[in-house]
């Protein structure tokens, strides 16, 4: 039997021969980059300056050196939710929280994008947003070329087959009444539902088998799993449309380690076999940084710093980053012992009122008092670097750290 | 002496699903103000064990052995002695900071209760005291937000608070069970700071309960690995970070994505943690051991030094040389 979806897959994996020519703009015209630090009306930095366009390397480029046109485009994008205050009267207008300020960025097809940042930094509410459970309050999410909000309920339902998610606790994703197969099963008899049984169990099978679980497991419920097979039963039921976009929300926070490095190489595999474009959400920058191309450092709901995982570690420019790097522990007595403390004093301002101006600035060692009028405009430093600091050429963090201790 | 001096401690709990036994044999000490890191994923019995020591386990939990203090044994005192020992003698630090403090308590009157209760102080002293160990935690404006709820604070600060709370009778033993693990990692790293702060001013012997081996690597003088409630191996932390003998050890160091390093793929420990209800007879890290031979699965291996290693203390049938 022959699948419609079957065809789409393969066009998906060998999208290097299928590329399409027309839109990978040239290099130069491509990216606008921002202007130099001047103050800027706030939203309008980030607006002008995608994170990332075809033009900047952002995406792979294919044979004929071509970019890919980028199967995810987010421009500006932006999130407000409406708190009320407690024992506020009806006529009160509510409180605006800003989980998402403004955030752009592209990804090409068969690219692992990394999104680090603390908790309250906006990365699960992007995520959510792009996906389509929360709405945007500005922006765009532009998936294939096609704006999402203004999506027909055809056209949607077609996105969430494409687009799917693999959540943070294992167990909790997982419904309790259902069998293993089950499970696996629903998305594809939802979208599918003219699919023969038989199909069905034969794909479910299939992809136990390629998630590391055995397929006579089918019928046992999730309780009967460890947390690192019911992770892997939850990217089996995201893997059965076979999507183009795998987005996933700390997905190996809640495992140990010895079974967390086994479900992120599991990732790793499934994504380059299958050709899957994944944006790959955590707050530990290792492993972030352990699966992702490129890698978006947020924080408080804005992007901080985006660049090539292996520039972004070896050679980060945001303060901000420079501080996450530093704090990350290192499991090697001698090189700790080494290294510099971080200095990041203070804690996460909250999103309610967030700091004027740049975000980070109520704790950023460089802070001057500039920083508190105007966003930070993001700069282009060449290759896909971006960093939304105007100081960045200052001293490192830790220099400054240096002086101030001696 | 040893400060705290664990022998042969075994933990089991009764259960719907037969008897689960959390820790299995465990002994090990810690002298004055040393620093202790126990280390296990999930389940290897790590928190049970301190639970144990503190009496605190559920109530269908059983420990049996030797928990001595002082050279009294923790597990027979009478619930008074013991209440003494825990509030004075070792104080205690919990993961999750929010649910160990009391919702409907301002924060003045949680931490001034220890001191008008053990040290008999009256409660405007109590308060004073209490304050100024929230600036020994670096709370800014403890004065003022010492009056302040639980839920007024920010999962950093709220760690601060049982920090402070713990020291307030200023105990010889600190033990941490997953101080950070509910914390973003700047954080981590300032509560990972004031720790080795605390040490170094008031002497305190520390036990830090945790599975992040990145934060062992830089505060603590020794390591114990445990694995199925048993020790599969310690000794000091340098010795065993830069040459693990025991198969778990070697595997879980190397299962731990780092920053520093570019690895393709990582390295992993195959299989799942042990199922406590049916462990095997022998070393419980059998069935995930690419080492595992004729004993492993029915003779339990003793704790005894490494060959040519002799600050290490394994647990393993396999000889050394080939462990690596």
């Amino acid at each position: 039997m022959t699948d419609p979806k079957d065809d789409k897959f393969t066009e998906a994996t060998g999208r290097d021969e299928i590329a399409d020519p027309a839109p990978a703009a040239p290099p130069a015209s491509g990216t606008p980059v921002a202007t130099p630090p001047s103050p800027e009306p706030a939203g309008i930095a980030h607006k002008d300056a995608p994170v990332a366009s075809e033009a900047d390397n952002g995406g792979r480029p294919d044979r004929t050196g071509k970019l890919a046109r980028p199967i995810l485009r987010v421009e500006d994008l932006r999130v407000a939710f409406d708190i009320r205050p407690r024992g506020a009267w009806p006529w009160t207008p509510s409180k605006k929280l800003h989980a998402v300020g403004g955030i752009s960025f592209d990804l090409a097809p068969g690219e692992s994008l990394g999104v680090v940042g603390e908790s309250g930094s906006g990365k699960s509410t992007l995520a959510r947003a792009i996906v389509g459970t929360i709405a945007s309050t500005g922006g765009r999410v532009m998936f294939e070329g096609e704006d999402l909000a203004a999506m027909s309920e055809r056209q949607r339902r077609a996105h969430r087959r494409d687009v799917q998610m693999v959540f943070q606790d294992p167990l909790a994703a997982l419904n309790p009444r259902m069998t293993v197969g089950d499970i696996i099963a629903e998305p594809l008899v939802t979208h599918e539902p003219k699919t023969p049984r038989k199909e069905v169990r034969r794909r479910v099978a299939e992809l136990m088998e390629r998630v590391g679980l055995l397929p006579n497991l089918v019928n046992r419920y999730p309780h009967e799993f460890s947390g690192g097979q019911c992770q892997r039963i939850g990217i089996a039921r995201a893997l059965i449309l076979k999507p183009k976009l795998l987005i996933c929300d700390e997905p190996v926070s809640a495992l140990d380690v010895s079974v967390q490095a086994q479900v992120v190489n599991l990732l790793k595999e499934l994504q380059r076999d299958m050709g899957l474009a994944m944006i790959f959400i955590a707050h530990d920058l290792s492993v972030v940084k352990h699966v992702s191309d490129r890698i978006v450092v947020m924080y408080l709901g804005r992007v901080m710093e985006v660049a090539r995982s292996k520039a972004l570690v070896t050679n980060p420019e945001h303060p901000y980053t420079q501080a996450l790097i530093a704090s990350v522990p290192i499991p090697d007595p001698v090189l700790e012992r080494q290294r510099q403390r971080p200095v990041l004093g203070g804690e996460l301002p909250s999103p309610m009122s967030p700091p004027s101006g740049c975000v980070f600035r109520t704790r950023c060692p460089k802070a001057r008092p500039d920083c508190a009028e105007g966003l930070p405009p993001m700069l282009d430093l060449g290759n896909g670097h971006r960093v939304a600091c105007p100081y960045h050429k200052e001293p490192s963090v830790l220099d400054a750290a240096r002086r101030m201790a001696g | 002496m040893a400060l705290l001096d664990i022998e042969d401690l075994r933990v089991t709990f009764t259960t719907g699903d037969g008897e689960v036994n959390a820790v299995n044999g465990v002994s090990f000490s810690i002298e004055e103000g040393e620093t202790l890191a126990i280390v296990g994923e999930s389940g290897s019995g790590k928190s049970q064990t301190a639970f144990a020591a503190m009496g605190l386990l559920a109530r269908n939990g059983r420990a049996t052995g030797q928990i001595r203090y002082d050279g009294r044994n923790l597990l027979e005192l009478k619930q008074k002695e013991l209440n003494r020992v825990r509030s004075e003698e070792i104080g205690m630090i919990f993961q999750d900071p929010m649910t160990s403090l009391n919702p409907y308590m301002r924060i003045s009157e949680q931490m001034a209760e220890v001191l008008t209760l053990h040290k008999g102080m009256t409660k405007r002293d109590a308060i004073a005291e209490a304050t100024k160990m929230l600036d020994a935690v670096k709370i800014p404006d403890a004065k003022n937000r010492i009056t302040m709820f639980p839920h007024e604070f920010s999962g950093g600060m709220r760690q601060r608070i049982m920090i402070a709370m713990a020291l307030l009778c200023q105990p010889r033993l600190l033990i941490a069970d997953e101080p950070t693990t509910a914390l973003d990692v700047t954080v981590q790293a300032q509560i990972m700071e004031l720790m080795a702060e605390i040490r170094a001013e008031f002497g305190t012997a520390i036990i830090l309960i945790t599975h992040d081996l990145g934060i062992v690597a830089d505060t603590c003088e020794r390591t114990l690995v445990m694995y199925g409630g048993q020790v599969m191996e310690t000794g000091p932390t340098d010795q065993l970070f830069e040459r693990p003998t025991h198969p778990y050890t070697l595997g879980l160091l190397r299962a731990v994505p780092r920053i520093d390093r570019d690895d393709e793929t990582l390295s992993t420990i195959a299989g799942e943690p042990p199922d406590m209800t049916r462990l095997p007879k022998g070393c419980p890290f059998t069935p995930r051991c690419a080492w595992a031979h004729g004993p492993c699965p029915t003779i339990r291996p003793e704790l005894l030094p490494a060959e040519g290693y002799p600050m290490l203390r394994r647990a393993c049938h396999a000889p050394v040389e080939e462990v690596k």
